[in-house]
């Protein structure tokens, strides 16, 4: 029983922690944008998928193939910024999320006509998993995977918090009109914050592809539970966007792992936890006081 | 050939239906319904599962779908309609989400991924309607006249103008004292029951259900049609989804491989809903002009 | 505008593009579907076969490697005189992607466009009894050569089924478990039809205790599951799927996990040396036996084989599925031959029914009331290359 429980545990670190990195850069841009970015999902499959074409059809090994992946995402980041949402960004927040929609279903056909609907793997590569003290099993990249993601989460913060440039971006998020007056730009602001949830979107996607194997629609169910996961914690707030990904992660895999709820049931989860919640706190957990302003 | 004008037809009157019926609740009350296929989807399965197990057949099916599928959308709406914005869109997401969920693994009910075969094709008075022939096409063709008629009441009548005042401008609406929840949920509720319908026609057309009905890449369509037509305008949306059925097509004949037609076909979607939304916020119907809310 | 040309561009490009990182698991790619020409000129109007099988999907590799095998052996029979004196075969295939509702398209498309009144297939049960209540209420002859579900038997009067039955896998799975002392198996079964008939017959003739769990086609993630498994401590697993795509995901997180005990598996895994390439150290090391045809090697399985060489310059996959559908369409060519007009389908029906000690590539066989040849399993055993039989 200890080695399920600690085996679960650990799963649902791996899974929290690359929820994280998908949800940050989620209520980024809502804080930033004010829309929720539908398409951010299959930011994190092209992270995937990129890395597919980078390490296993051009040949390049591992860290050149994620640096070209994570490079190649933010582009990509930065030209839907530029094409897709700058072009509505003073209009009704309804425009941006509809046109968010449209882009990640395009996202998704395009995947699909590309590489094939079946399911394919990044790498033939055996992962020999460790023990740890005996009680459970780890892969390399899931232990590479939580300490990025938790190294990208520092940094990140202590970017928000302690550089100049990040002060500015949260100063954008908490009131645009205030922020322009003071000289700041918006449009950096939104480019930095596309690039940058981009960025963190790929490594998502990277890892994701050698924990689960990719397929043209893996984009859909990372977007739907990083949604859950940031209205959780209610959407703008980065440690709401934190805290949302570990309870999922978690909750997914305990509620399954222990049997309380049947596996078929596991991607249910994060909505039934979400929608019990809303009913009690309609703006999440750290809801944020001025969310009416934000309609 | 014929045949497959047909099968056009009908999938395009089935599709009407449920586009107006959406049109109803997020384009004339605005509220921004992600989950709407879930209603779609309970109307399919309790005509499929009235049929198979039942014996029920297609006319009654249509009624019973259709009260079912309302009377799931009332608690749908007590859930769901406190919440705002993007609260409301991704908690109905999820909501759509979680009734896929319970179509797969439901097996008792639904038979899961296997699947309910073996439904009939509708018999009214004995007579028999095999699909995509003629007059299966005239009887599809006349449900969704009538259908289209009752929305069209609907939407030009005194609650009508009501929907598109609390969509305008809902804190306006409840202080002239009009009960905003009250006209909302019934919005919920109607436009939910049509949408059984639709889904009853489907099931009764193709003969087989499984949980890919719940697809939630089909709300991309729905949204298509009713932002393509102009949210609210009942012409428009009739129009745009005729249009867009037929476009949808294209890829067909520009010989894309059968197993490639899906991803196409919403290649196809997502280009025009985002065209629309960047040049004709207000539909393609109209020209461009200050987007209200 | 600029968003318009964008978008466009990228819908050619991707049109236009064949799909150059497409490939499915095992590493084929779809492949033309073309019968050549027959050497010899035959005056009469083709006789219209109709075909579904998954040529895309997770079961493709299988489904298109049947339809070579088909085409193959259309052109050997047209080669020698077609059917009814002097008319070719034409065989018209459908994709039924291993999935009930698509087959019930496929199936409609081949009934009222094509006017086909005979069709063989599907491969997958779902595809079979997608396709079933159609051709039994428009009297079309179904002829499946590898579906196991059990219901198959009473899908129809116009239903037939020459293959072994998914209740004759669970069973020998349950012997073969019972013989080695097995007290606690876990059952892991895909929700789809044919592995739930195995799991049927797997519960009513084991006598230890099974510790049921079940997943969703398409599953991508089976961690939280083995971690279960694992939990239970089990003295045997045994893999129950529908599609060989679910095998190699499976497999791949189940190495990762270190499970160490014997493994089961049905018989969809058997005859596709490169579902094993990446774990066969694995499956050799926890002793993996599963459920296979039998079929005695013949001559006219041989020839068989040669002609698939020739015709398409590689051996064979799933050869074992090959010697069923080749006794298939030698029926129905008999069939047609002795009821003189492919259109009288009751009259096949009835031939078929009647169909006492064939001798064919698959060995010889009756089919009886429910419509089955009555086929059998072996229990086979991974070498690190293939499974083979168990020598006992």
């Amino acid at each position: 029983m200890n080695e399920l429980i600690a085996q679960l545990l650990w799963n649902g670190l791996v899974a929290g922690s690359l929820l994280a990195l998908v949800s940050l850069g989620l209520t980024l841009i809502y804080g930033v944008a004010g829309f929720v970015q539908f398409a951010h999902g299959e930011l994190v499959a092209l992270g995937a998928y990129s890395m597919l074409v980078f390490h296993k059809f051009l040949g390049f090994s591992f860290i050149p193939a994620g640096m070209a992946a994570i490079i190649l995402v933010i582009i990509f980041g930065l030209i839907f910024e530029r094409f897709f949402f700058r072009p509505v960004r003073d209009k009704n927040p309804m425009i941006p999320l509809v046109i968010s929609i449209g882009l990640s279903i395009g996202l998704q056909a395009v995947l699909q006509m590309v590489f094939g609907p079946q399911i394919q793997t990044i790498s033939n590569i055996r992962f020999e998993s460790l023990s740890v003290g005996g009680l459970f099993l780890v892969t390399p990249s899931q232990i590479i995977a939580v300490c990025a993601s938790f190294l990208l989460t520092g940094l990140l913060i202590f970017f928000l918090h302690k550089t100049r440039r990040g002060r500015s971006l949260r100063a954008v998020s908490d009131n645009r009109n205030l922020a322009q007056i003071f000289g700041m730009n918006p449009d950096v602001a939104m480019r930095w914050i596309f690039g940058l949830s981009a960025g963190l979107a790929a490594v998502a996607g990277i890892f994701l592809g050698f924990e689960q194997n990719l397929e043209p629609l893996m984009g859909v169910q990372i977007s739907v539970t990083a949604f859950a996961a940031v209205i959780l914690g209610s959407l703008g707030s980065v440690r709401g966007a934190i805290l949302g990904a570990f309870v999922i992660g978690f909750s997914q895999n305990l509620l399954v792992g222990l049997g309380v709820v049947p596996s078929g049931f596991s991607v249910a989860i994060p909505f039934v936890v979400l929608i019990i919640m809303l009913l009690f706190l309609p703006s999440g957990i750290f809801g944020k006081k001025f969310e009416l302003l934000r309609k | 050939m014929i045949e497959y004008i047909y099968s056009l037809i009908t999938i395009a009157l089935i599709w009407t239906i449920l586009a107006q019926s959406y049109n109803l609740s997020f384009g004339l009350a605005g509220l921004f319904n992600l989950g709407h296929i879930i209603f779609y989807g309970i109307g399919a399965y309790a005509a499929a599962i009235l049929n198979t197990r039942y014996g029920i057949g297609f006319g009654p099916n249509l009624l019973i779908s259709a009260a079912i599928a309302g009377a799931s959308a009332s608690i749908f709406g007590l859930l769901t309609l406190r919440l705002r914005g993007h609260y409301l869109a991704i908690a109905t997401l999820g909501a759509a989400m979680i009734a896929q969920v319970v179509a797969l693994n439901w097996m008792s009910l639904t038979r899961g991924p296997l699947g309910i075969r073996g439904i009939e094709e509708p018999t009214l008075f004995g007579i028999p309607f095999i699909g995509d022939t003629f007059t299966h096409v005239l009887l599809y063709g006349a449900i969704t006249a009538f259908v289209l008629f009752l929305l069209w009441k609907l939407f030009h009548s005194p609650w009508g103008r009501l929907l598109r005042a609390i969509r305008d401008d809902e804190t306006a609406a409840q202080a002239v004292g009009k009960n905003v929840f009250t006209a909302k949920l019934w919005a919920l509720i109607l436009s939910a029951a049509f949408a059984g319908v639709a889904g009853a026609m489907y099931t009764h057309y193709r003969l087989f259900l499984d949980p890919s009905v719940f697809s939630l890449q089909e709300i991309i369509l729905l949204i298509l049609l009713v932002v393509i037509g102009g949210r609210g305008k009942y012409w428009g949306v009739i129009a745009g989804a005729v249009l867009i059925i037929v476009l949808g097509e294209v890829p067909r004949f520009l010989s894309f491989p059968e197993t490639m037609l899906g991803a196409a076909r919403n290649l196809t979607y997502a280009a025009l809903l985002m065209g629309t939304m960047f040049w004709r916020p207000n539909g393609i119907f109209s020209p461009k002009g200050v987007t209200k809310n | 505008m600029k968003n318009t040309y964008i978008l466009l561009s990228a819908l050619l490009i991707c049109g236009c593009a064949t799909t150059p990182f497409s490939t499915d698991i095992s590493g084929s790619t779809s492949s033309p579907v073309v019968v050549s020409p027959p050497p010899i000129i035959l005056e009469g109007d083709p006789v219209k076969i109709g075909a579904i099988l998954p040529l895309s999907g997770g079961m493709a590799t299988m489904g298109i490697e049947l339809q070579k095998s088909l085409i193959a052996e259309v052109e050997f029979a047209n080669e020698r005189g077609g059917v009814l004196g002097d008319r070719p075969i034409e065989i018209i295939f459908e994709d039924g992607q291993c999935n009930a509702g698509i087959a019930t398209e496929a199936a409609q498309k081949l009934i009222r466009v094509e006017k086909v009144s005979i069709i063989l297939g599907g491969l997958c049960s779902p595809e079979t009894l997608g396709a079933a209540p159609l051709a039994e209420k428009n009297k079309v002859v179904l002829l499946t050569s590898v579906s196991g579900a059990a219901s198959i038997s009473y899908a129809g009067d116009f239903v037939f089924r020459n293959a072994p039955e998914g209740n004759t896998n669970g069973k020998i799975m349950a012997e073969y478990a019972d013989k080695e002392e097995f007290e606690k198996v876990v059952l892991l079964s895909e929700i789809s039809d044919f592995p739930m008939s195995v799991a049927d017959a797997f519960h009513s003739e084991f006598s230890g205790e099974i510790i049921e769990e079940k997943f969703a086609p398409g599953v991508t993630d089976f961690k939280t599951i083995i971690a279960k498994v694992k939990e239970v401590e089990g003295d045997a697993l045994f893999f129950n799927p529908q599609q060989n795509q679910s095998f190699v995901l499976f497999m791949k997180q189940l190495r990762e996990a270190q499970w160490e005990g014997p493994l089961m598996f049905n018989n969809t895994v058997v005859g596709n040396p490169a579902l094993y390439k990446d774990i066969s150290e694995f499956m050799v090391s926890n002793t993996s036996v599963a459920g296979s045809y039998d079929v005695v090697s013949n001559k006219m399985q041989e020839d068989l084989l040669e002609r698939f060489e020739d015709r398409w310059d590689r051996e064979a996959l799933f050869q074992h599925l090959l010697a069923n559908q080749h006794d298939s369409l030698a029926l129905i060519i008999q069939a047609i031959d002795t009821v003189k007009d492919e259109t009288d389908t009751e009259g096949i029906r009835d031939y078929l029914y009647a169909v006492r000690d064939f001798t064919g590539a698959s060995g010889t066989f009756s089919i009886d009331v429910d419509g089955d040849a009555g086929k059998s399993y072996e229990l086979v055993r991974f070498d690190g290359k293939a499974f083979a039989p168990l020598k006992k």
